[in-house]
């Protein structure tokens, strides 16, 4: 078969099928959805960090009005099972772990491990009910010291948060052979200990969930913000003891997950329980602080790090000591985060020696899981602020030392890196280059000159940064497969449904799957609908995670779509009397031996028996599972530009300048957008937020008055610019996406406003940089305190 | 957190001292105190309806006296436990002669968990001062009767 048409959607920003929708307050969420006869659990969260749960008094809670179960620990046993342990680390021959990882229980029993796991549930005809009665519950607890650090609940005889293991989950120690001979020959060893903050996804929407199990049928219906019905599915089975045959799981429409709602939450195993115990629909939506409490955190790590360089800035080696505070469970794989976060530590940089040394530690703190970057961000951002260091250190700058050590084109496809990352393309020097130019960077330059001799202080930060995409197996766990699948179907009318195992909570698949399949299959992207998110209706499916929306998901997507299109095209063959290679499609129409049929009537005729060659089924319904082979690493440099005011510390974000390369763009304006939605999270990260605990592992930090999430209004100007290299790993050439900019900005800003303080000879603030933070550090700096 | 207070009552320090101690007046004299028993001379039970914020709720708790010098002072710790949270804490009450009246001083560190830490920690400091205020205006209605 031949094609001449050239991709008329791909690349192309039509507007999105899903808003107006959306934007009319159509849609559906998980709270959205009520079911005749539904009650209400509220759940009862311990105040303590740490504490033995000496009794439960539900009988007050009980006789309250309209209340019809409280189960507790007790209640929850065999055939009911703790969410299974996950995976501690990957590359198993450089781990160190003396036991396997706890699993993750799904209510405490004997004790709590954080503030605000749960130690009841109180269902209520009502949700008002629910709660009145839950402040009649009385707990009695006995305090327990808490290990409230991870460095703390390392030392020898720290308050053990398992009581049967120690509180380091894994040690993991990778290292080239010359690391040691290279710090010794080196000319400049810079050291230096960096503290990156806990933060919060805080997701748009709060988890809600409706778990209908119906005694009759023995059957559960369980919907859910989730970024996976297939994977909570799969989860469902394994804690109820039930055949997955047994759960349709549907994430129906979502407001936002960036990770923290990636796998099964205890709250929706808590659901399905209490429905099975009680018969009924059981619904529960959280609040803001209850979302706090217990949905994911992430990024909480201490880093000393190291790196040996010569007296051109020319990086030789470097060495990472990296600790991660797990929290009080391990929630999706986060052992893992911390190594794919040390080990992308060598950066955008040519480095050959590197040593990694990786604690992950269990602490009495809400778990930390997966937020957009996974680990990436808290690599990069040593690696970024080094080379600020360095350039300082050695007059050289910012952008010349990183240019000195960029990995250069001629060495792709497939970069290994010291730490085993295998980088797929890229044009690292292109993306600096250009980003310069986009910002002006001489000019920037000149501009801070002149206004350090008013007194005004003006700083310009960079940061280069990689990213991973496309989870898939990577090259330490090539056994992990992560395939995606989909199907297409065709109705004898000739509508296009895609049906797809990836689904979205914000990512516009609706529309970017059409324009993936409508390329194909020459129809208007106006013809084709995407079915996602319910296991009734979609056979198979991971989920979206890890930048693998369009990667995976599309592929999946593209695959099957061209199976559709081989068999229209045999059958357009034999109507056309030409075998099948000698058809040409072009604008939706199969040309051979001088006629013609459409695709229109090829959907139809199709099924009419007489008309198909032998031995072909009749209908257009084909699916396909894409399985990558390996990950893909996007990439850019970003400029910031900021001017802070000395006398009161407050940084004033005024311009980002974004370079990307993200491959293939499907859909430059939901791209964009991600790049000023995932800079956002960093700049929020960078500047303002914090999760905070006080020295009895309290949350301080539990609501929007308490947690400063950047408004619209604290927003700089992006300026965004992409340049491309297709991707060698998929046919599309796209990459993951989505995380990158989360993974730029933060040093892109840090380095800017330490940039502004040159002439205090402030050398680092640690994040957020409150106005406070930055004040202390100008005061100290002025004092000779060197932070 | 740290908790600190003083007042001056126009009374005597043995009038202000008696008054500390009887579980009638400081049922009358603490903000929101619903029930306050004398389970022995130095250790009470006690329910309190208190609201910080937009965190309101019945507590009960434990309170003992140690250290007692007589008419001078005493140390008191607290262990309070409500839907919203809990509450620890231990202080010393000091009483000294301020001319014609007694000087009373607080010196208290406290804890707070659960949703009052959560949410209500910015505000826990400048409610205990209100409670605290409304307290030794109480006491100095209570002396002068």
């Amino acid at each position: 078969m031949t094609t001449s048409s050239p991709p008329r959607q791909i690349g192309q920003s039509p507007r999105r099928k899903e808003d107006d929708r959306l934007l009319r307050g159509q849609g559906a969420f998980s709270d959205d959805i009520n079911i005749p006869g539904t009650v209400w659990a509220h759940f009862v969260r311990s105040p303590h960090a740490h504490a033995r749960i000496l009794n439960i008094d539900f009988s007050a809670a009980m006789a309250h009005p309209g209340v019809l179960r409280v189960l507790t620990g007790a209640d929850v046993h065999p055939p009911y099972h703790p969410i299974p342990p996950v995976l501690a680390v990957r590359d198993a021959e450089n781990r160190d772990n003396e036991a396997g990882a706890p699993a993750f229980t799904l209510i405490a029993r004997d004790k709590a491990k954080y503030a605000g796991e749960i130690v009841a549930i109180v269902v209520a005809e009502t949700r008002e009910a629910a709660r009145d009665a839950a402040d009649l519950l009385m707990v009695r607890y006995e305090p327990l010291p808490v290990a409230n650090s991870p460095e703390q609940a390392m030392e020898p005889g720290a308050p053990r948060v398992h009581d049967e293991r120690s509180n380091e989950q894994v040690r993991w120690l990778k290292s080239t052979e010359n690391v040691s001979s290279t710090f010794e020959d080196s000319e400049i060893i810079l050291r230096h200990d960096f503290v990156n903050q806990r933060i919060h996804a805080v997701p748009m929407e709060p988890r809600a969930g409706i778990a209908h199990w119906d005694p009759a049928t023995q059957f559960l219906t369980i919907w859910a913000s989730i970024q996976g019905a297939h994977e909570l599915r799969t989860q469902m089975a394994e804690v109820l003891g039930i055949s997955p045959d047994q759960i349709r799981s549907v994430a129906p429409d979502v407001g936002g997950g960036f990770g923290a709602k990636h796998g099964g939450e205890v709250e929706y195993f808590l659901l399905a329980i209490a429905s099975m115990e009680l018969g009924l629909p059981v619904k529960w939506a959280a609040s803001r602080t209850e979302e706090f409490l217990s949905l994911s955190h992430a990024r909480g790590k201490t880093s000393e790090f190291e790196v040996a360089a010569d007296r051109d800035g020319r990086v030789k080696a470097l060495r990472l000591r990296h600790t991660t505070d797990l929290g009080a469970f391990p929630k999706g794989a986060t052992p893992i985060v911390a190594q794919t976060s040390a080990i992308i530590a060598t950066g955008v940089y040519g480095i050959r020696e590197a040593a990694f040394e990786v604690h992950s530690v269990y602490t009495n703190h809400t778990p930390e899981g997966a937020y957009r970057g996974y680990g990436r961000p808290e690599g990069i951002n040593l690696i970024e602020r080094a080379m600020d260091m360095l350039a300082r250190d050695l007059d050289i700058d910012p952008a010349e030392i990183r240019r000195r050590n960029m990995i250069q084109p001629e060495e792709f496809p497939y970069y290994r890196t010291p730490g085993g990352d295998i980088y797929d393309s890229g044009n690292y020097p292109e993306a600096l280059e250009r980003a310069l130019e986009v910002s002006g960077y001489e000019g920037l330059r000149e501009r801070q000159r002149e206004m350090r001799a008013d007194g005004k202080y003006l700083g310009i930060g960079l940061a280069s940064w990689v990213k991973t995409g496309g989870f898939g197996p990577s090259s330490l766990d090539p056994s992990s497969s992560m395939p995606e699948w989909a199907r297409v179907k065709v109705s004898p009318a000739g509508a296009v449904t895609i049906y797809t195992g990836s689904s979205p909570h914000g990512q516009g698949n609706y529309t970017t799957y059409a324009q993936v399949a409508a390329d194909t299959l020459h129809v208007s992207i106006d013809d084709i609908s995407v079915t996602h998110g319910d296991t009734a209706t979609v056979t198979y499916g991971m989920g979206t995670f890890a930048s693998r929306n369009m990667v995976v998901g599309g592929m999946a997507v593209l695959q099957a779509s061209q199976k559709i299109l081989d068999k229209m095209t045999r059958f357009a063959g034999h109507a056309l009397g030409s075998d099948p290679d000698g058809v040409d499609f072009t604008d939706s129409v199969f040309n051979a031996n001088g006629s013609s049929i459409t695709f229109r009537e090829v959907a139809a005729r199709i099924n009419q028996v007489l008309e198909r060659p032998p031995g072909m089924e009749m209908g257009l319904d084909e699916s396909s599972f894409y399985q990558p082979t390996h990950l893909t690493f996007n990439y850019g440099t970003y400029v910031a530009v900021v001017e802070v005011d000395p006398e009161t510390g407050d940084v004033d974000l005024q311009q980002l300048f974004c370079v990307d390369d993200q491959g293939v763009v499907v859909h430059p304006v939901i791209v964009e957008g991600q790049v000023h939605g995932g800079a956002a999270q960093g700049i929020g990260q960078a500047l303002y937020e914090d999760i905070v605990y006080d020295e009895n592992g309290q949350l301080l930090s539990g609501s929007l008055m308490d947690y400063a999430l950047p408004t619209a209004e604290m927003m700089p100007e992006f300026i965004s610019e992409f340049i491309e290299t297709p991707s060698p790993t998929n046919p599309l050439g796209v990459k993951g996406m989505g995380e990158g900019p989360t993974t730029g900005a933060p040093p892109a800003v840090v380095n800017a406003v330490v940039d502004a303080l040159a002439p205090f000879n402030v050398r680092d603030i640690a994040m957020p940089l409150t106005p406070e933070r930055v004040w202390r550090a100008i005061q100290d700096a002025q004092n000779g305190d060197q932070s | 957190m740290n908790i600190t207070g003083s007042h001056t009552v126009p009374a005597s320090r043995e009038r202000v001292w008696e008054l500390l101690h009887d579980p009638d007046a400081l049922q009358r004299m603490v903000p929101g105190c619903q029930t306050l028993d004398a389970e022995t001379p130095t250790k009470f039970s006690a329910t309190l309806s208190v609201g910080v914020g937009p965190i309101r709720g019945r507590f009960s708790g434990a309170v003992e006296i140690e250290d007692i010098a007589a008419n001078e002072s005493y140390k008191m710790t607290l262990n309070g436990q409500g839907p919203t949270g809990f509450v620890t804490g231990a202080g010393m009450i000091n009483l000294s002669e301020d001319g014609e009246g007694t000087l009373v001083e607080v010196e208290a560190d406290a804890q707070v968990g659960g949703t009052l830490a959560q949410i209500g920690s910015r505000m826990v400091q400048t409610a205990v001062r209100m409670l605290m205020g409304q307290f030794f205006d109480a006491l100095s209605r209570e002396a002068s009767v």
